[in-house]
């Protein structure tokens, strides 16, 4: 399917790979390893550059899904369920990994403590959020439910956030915006962190666009569909 | 710290391969609609046009 121009996407996409490389190179060979946890502290830098746009993603749909309750202008949705599609892949990978490292420091893999348990309810609310859309015919009502999921689930995200000040939790304090004893300090590890924020961000706009422009071929072939059954009938 | 380095590595390597195998899965299903969204849009266009030109006097 050919849309849009392939010139920004295909420059987005070598921006994106060679940001990627970058920072996969800092935070496995050029940041420290960390006094207390070794080198599985390393894990850090792609577990919070895949959460960070992934809130970005969320906010998005939150953003989109307003716009759409507002006008009832199906691109809002289209561009909303891109953004929900490409945050719940982060939020899997952050769920994914966050098990791994909680092992070797926590000796648990999970804790039900209010970060970790939010996360998976907002990880869980997304998955409903882009399961739905294949279960709902009509395509009005598939739009309206969609947005107010969005809301709901984009709702946590400051909940999910906050978690650690609010609550007693295992999981550590934030390190961006966070206390300033529970910051990373070494600049190396504070350039490894910032280029794979910037990795995943990039990421994000090439994914989410690229989703955008699927579900707008979605819309087209629908149009084509009624326009066939029209023109069956008037045969 | 529960783990001996040794084990932390595999951690480290297992952690990594997870997220490019969430990737990878998501780009092969994301490429995978867009081809089959291309050929069905390219066989209703042709459907369709077909159609409007036996209609036409």
């Amino acid at each position: 399917m050919k849309t849009g121009s392939l010139l920004p996407q295909t420059i987005l996409l070598v921006l994106t790979i060679a940001t990627m490389e970058t920072a996969l190179i800092w935070a496995l060979q050029i940041a420290p390893a960390d006094k207390l946890q070794g080198d599985v502290q390393r894990i850090f830098y792609f577990h919070l550059g895949c959460i960070w746009p992934g809130f970005v993603a969320f906010f998005y749909v939150l953003y989109a899904s307003i716009r759409y309750l507002i006008s009832r202008a199906s691109k809002w949705d289209r561009r909303a369920f891109a953004s929900g599609q490409v945050g719940l892949a982060f939020c899997t990978m952050v769920l994914v990994t966050g098990p791994i490292w909680a092992k070797p420091t926590w000796g648990v893999w999970w804790a039900w403590d209010a970060r970790l348990t939010s996360t998976l309810i907002m990880w869980l609310i997304f998955l409903g959020y882009v399961m739905m859309r294949d279960y709902i015919d009509d395509q009005k009502m598939r739009e309206r439910l969609s947005a107010v999921l969005g809301i709901i689930g984009a709702s946590m995200v400051p909940f999910v956030y906050f978690s650690t000040r609010w609550f007693e939790v295992q999981h550590p304090k934030p390190v961006v915006m966070g206390d300033a004893e529970s910051g990373i300090k070494d600049p190396n590890m504070v350039i490894a962190l910032l280029l794979a924020l910037a990795a995943f961000t990039l990421l994000y706009l090439f994914l989410w666009r690229r989703g955008t422009e699927l579900a707008e071929g979605d819309a087209k072939l629908s149009e084509l569909r009624m326009r066939m059954n029209a023109l069956e009938e008037e045969a | 710290m529960n783990q001996e380095p040794a084990n932390n590595l595999m951690y480290l390597t297992a952690a990594y391969s997870a997220i490019w195998l969430i990737l990878a899965y998501f780009l092969t299903v994301l490429v995978l609609k867009n081809r089959r969204l291309a050929r069905e849009l390219e066989q209703l266009e042709q459907r369709v046009s077909n159609m409007e030109k036996n209609k036409a006097p």
